[in-house]
C-alpha cells in the first residue's frame, strides 16, 4: 500500500512537472514568436490599415484594400500618430477633411484610452488603500499627501501614514460630505489614477452601495463631492481614469455587460464605445481620440476595428485573422506531440492562475505513440499485463507527459 | 514509537536551535530594516511603492523558509542514510509508513512553528507601520514562500532516502521543481488563485518520500 501510494504521487508529481516544463521548453526552442496585429484607421486614406508580423523580422504594412506601404508611407497615413515624423519629414501642416492641422494642433488632439484585461479590478490582486490628491495644490506639479483612506462598511476612513493611525478629523469630514451628497455605504468599487505623474488630477469616483457613481475630490482638507449623473442601473465593472491633457475624456466605463463608455466631463456623460465582439477578460481595448476619426480596435486572434466620426458614431469597421502561431510546423508538431499544456501563469493578469490547453485530436497520435513506447519497455522489462496496466492507463489518459513520468519512477512491481 | 520521536527530537535539538535563533535574527532584523526604510524615505511614498508599484518590501522573507526547510530536511535524514541507523528503525516492529510518518511529523511540525513564526513576525512588523490591507496582503504574497518551505523539507526526505544516485538526482529536479513553481511570480497576491494546486503537489512529495523509504530499506539498486 504505502509503495502504491508513492508510486502513485511520484508519477502524478513527474507527469504534472513535465506537463508544465515539457512544454515551456520546447516553445523556447523552436517556436516562433509572433508580434500582435495593430490596426487604425487612416483619417487620410479613410481605410483600415494595418502593420502584421509573421515572426522572425517580417513585418508588412498594408490596407484593407489590399495596398501595400513601406514603413514611411504607412506612417504617413496616420499623421496624428506620427506627426513627429510628419514634422521632420517637412509634411506638416497637413489637410484633412477640410481642416489644416499643424504639429501643435495634431499633438493636442490625440489622445489614446486602453484598458487591458489584466487591468480590471476583479482580476488583480489589489490592496484596498488608496491615496486622495490634493488637486489644488497651490504650486506646480502633485505630490501626495501624507494621508491615505480605505472604504469600510460605514465610513470612509483616513490614515495618517506617518503614524499609522486613524485621522478621525479627516474621516467625519469626508464621511459626511458622503453622506450628505447621498452615498450609501459599503463602496463597491473605488476608481482613480493612483500617481502624481500627471497634468492635474480628478480625484476618485466611488460606486456606493446602490450603485450609483460619486465623483470625490479633495482640495486641501475640504472634501467636494459630486453625485453624477451616470445611471445606478448600469452595473460598473471597472471604470479607468486617463488624467491627460484633455480633461474633457476623463476615462472608460466597463458595465458587467460587456459595454464600454466613454467618461466625458464636466457633465459626466457617457459615450457607448463599439463593442459587438469584444471580450474584456480576453482583450484590451484600445481607442484612439483624433479630432476627425476617432478608433477603437480590439482582439488577438481576430482584431476587430471600428472607425468613428469626430462624434463617436460608428462609420466603418473591419475584423483580420492575426497570423496564428498555432499554425506554424513547429506548432503543430507541439500538437501532436504534447496532449496538452498545463501553465500556471499571468497571462491574464497579474494573477496566477492554472490553465489546461487541450491540443485536441492530433494528440491522440503522441498518445499511441507514448503507449507503444511503453508496451515495448514493458515487454522489454518482462513486466505482465497486471503489472503494467496502472502505467498504461497514466500513459493513455497523459501521453508523453505520463510516458516520462512512468519509466522514471520505480517500476510499481519490482522488489 | 514515542522512544522514536525522543531520539528525533534528541537530534534536532541543537538544530532547532539554531534555527530558532536564526529566525529571531531575522525578525529582528526585518523590523529594524522596515524601521530604517520609514525614517529616510517619506512614509507617503513608500505607501505608494507598496500598493501601487508593488514593491515588496518583505522580499528579504522569500528564501528564509526555503533554506530552513531544507536545512531541516537535511540535520534530520542525512545522519540516518548516511550512517545507516535508520535501517535499524526500520527493523522494529512498526510499520514503515508509521515509522516515516512520525518521523516526517515530528519535522513538519518544528518547520510549521518556525513559519507560524516568520508569518507572525512578518504580520507584526507591517501591522506596525501599515494598515491591515497591507498585512493581509503581505501574509497571502509570503503563504507560497511557506509552502516552498515545507516542499524543501519533505523534498530533503525524497532525495535523502532514495538509495540509487541518479533518482536521487531526479528527486532533486522534482523538488526543484515545486520549489520554482511557488517562486514564480514577483507580484503581491499573484498566488491567490493558484495556492491549492500548488499544496496539492507539494503534499504529493510526502507519499513518495515514503516510496523512498520502502526502497531504502530494501537496498534497491535500480
Amino acid at each position: 500500500m504505502t509503495r502504491a501510494l508513492g508510486w502513485l504521487a511520484m508519477v502524478l508529481l513527474l507527469t504534472v512537472l513535465s506537463a508544465i516544463v515539457l512544454p515551456r521548453l520546447y516553445e523556447m526552442a523552436f517556436a516562433r514568436d509572433i508580434a500582435p496585429t495593430y490596426l487604425f484607421f487612416s483619417p487620410v486614406a479613410k481605410t483600415f490599415i494595418f502593420r502584421e508580423h509573421r515572426g522572425d523580422h517580417d513585418f508588412s504594412y498594408a490596407s484593407a484594400d489590399g495596398e501595400t506601404y513601406d514603413r514611411r508611407g504607412f506612417e504617413q497615413l496616420l499623421p496624428f500618430m506620427y506627426h513627429r515624423n510628419m514634422e521632420l519629414w517637412g509634411l506638416l501642416p497637413v489637410e484633412i477633411d477640410g481642416q489644416l492641422f499643424d504639429r501643435d494642433a495634431m499633438r493636442d488632439s490625440l489622445q489614446v484610452f486602453e484598458l487591458k484585461a489584466r487591468e480590471i479590478t476583479d482580476r488583480r490582486p489589489d490592496i484596498p488603500v488608496y491615496a486622495l490628491l490634493d488637486a489644488a495644490p497651490g504650486r506646480a506639479g502633485l505630490s501626495f499627501p501624507e494621508d491615505v483612506f480605505r472604504m469600510t462598511r460605514s465610513r470612509i476612513e483616513f490614515i495618517d501614514v506617518d503614524v499609522n493611525r486613524l485621522d478621525e478629523p479627516l474621516t467625519e469630514r469626508f464621511t459626511r460630505a458622503l453622506r450628505e451628497a447621498g452615498f450609501v455605504f459599503p463602496a463597491r468599487l473605488v476608481a482613480g489614477r493612483q500617481t502624481i505623474l500627471k497634468p492635474f488630477d480628478a480625484g476618485v469616483f466611488l460606486v456606493d452601495a446602490d450603485g450609483s457613481v460619486f465623483h470625490l475630490r479633495r482640495e486641501g482638507d475640504a472634501p467636494r463631492v459630486t453625485r453624477t449623473p451616470i445611471p445606478r442601473n448600469l452595473g460598473i465593472r471597472h471604470i479607468k481614469i486617463v488624467e491627460n491633457a484633455r480633461p474633457d475624456l476623463l476615462g472608460l466605463i466597463l458595465a458587467d455587460s460587456g459595454r464600454l463608455f466613454l467618461l466625458t466631463m464636466p457633465d459626466y456623460q457617457l459615450v457607448a464605445l463599439p463593442t459587438q465582439g469584444y471580450d474584456p477578460d480576453r482583450m484590451d481595448y484600445r481607442l484612439v481620440v483624433n479630432p476627425v476619426n476617432p478608433t477603437a480596435t480590439f482582439g488577438h486572434a481576430i482584431v476587430h476595428g471600428v472607425a468613428m466620426t469626430p462624434d463617436f458614431e460608428p462609420i466603418a469597421d473591419y475584423a483580420r485573422a492575426a497570423p496564428d502561431a498555432t499554425t506554424t510546423r513547429q506548432a503543430r508538431i507541439a500538437g501532436a506531440l504534447f496532449p496538452f499544456v498545463l501553465a500556471l501563469d499571468d497571462e491574464a493578469g497579474p494573477y496566477l492562475r492554472w490553465r489546461i490547453l487541450w491540443n485536441g485530436w492530433p494528440a491522440l497520435i503522441g498518445i499511441a505513440l507514448s503507449l507503444a513506447a511503453f508496451a515495448l519497455v514493458s515487454r522489454l522489462r518482462g513486466a505482465s499485463l497486471r503489472d503494467a496496466l496502472p502505467g498504461v492507463v497514466i500513459v493513455a489518459v497523459t501521453g508523453v507527459f505520463g510516458l516520462i513520468a512512468v519509466l522514471a519512477s520505480p517500476w510499481l512491481r519490482s522488489r | 514509537m514515542r522512544a522514536l520521536l525522543f531520539k528525533e527530537w534528541i537530534k534536532l535539538r541543537p538544530w532547532l536551535a539554531l534555527l530558532v535563533v536564526g529566525h529571531l535574527t531575522f525578525a529582528v532584523w526585518f523590523f529594524l530594516s522596515m524601521r530604517q526604510e520609514f525614517r529616510v524615505e517619506h512614509a507617503e511614498i513608500i505607501f505608494h511603492q507598496a500598493s501601487r508599484i508593488g514593491r515588496l518590501f518583505y522580499d528579504d522573507l522569500r528564501y528564509v523558509p526555503l533554506v530552513t526547510g531544507a536545512l531541516l530536511g537535511v540535520a534530520q535524514f542525512l545522519p540516518e542514510v548516511s550512517r545507516g541507523r535508520l535501517r535499524l528503525a526500520m527493523h522494529l516492529p512498526v510499520p514503515l509508513g508509521a515509522l516515516m510518518a512520525g518521523h516526517l511529523a515530528l519535522g513538519l511540525a518544528a518547520l510549521l512553528v518556525l513559519l507560524a513564526f516568520d508569518l507572525g513576525a512578518l504580520a507584526v512588523t507591517v501591522g506596525v507601520f501599515f494598515p491591515a490591507p497591507f498585512v493581509a496582503s503581505a501574509v497571502a504574497t509570503a503563504l507560497p514562500w511557506m509552502l516552498a518551505g515545507v516542499a524543501a523539507y519533505l523534498g530533503a526526505a525524497l532525495v535523502l532516502l532514495e538509495p540509487v544516485r541518479w533518482r536521487q538526482a531526479l528527486n532533486l529536479v522534482v523538488v526543484g521543481g515545486v520549489i520554482w513553481l511557488c517562486h514564480l511570480s514577483n507580484a503581491y497576491g499573484a498566488y491567490d488563485l493558484a495556492l491549492p494546486g500548488l499544496v496539492l503537489l507539494t503534499v504529493l512529495i510526502a507519499p513518495a518520500a515514503l516510496l523512498a523509504a520502502a526502497r531504502f530499506r530494501d537496498g534497491a539498486v535500480s
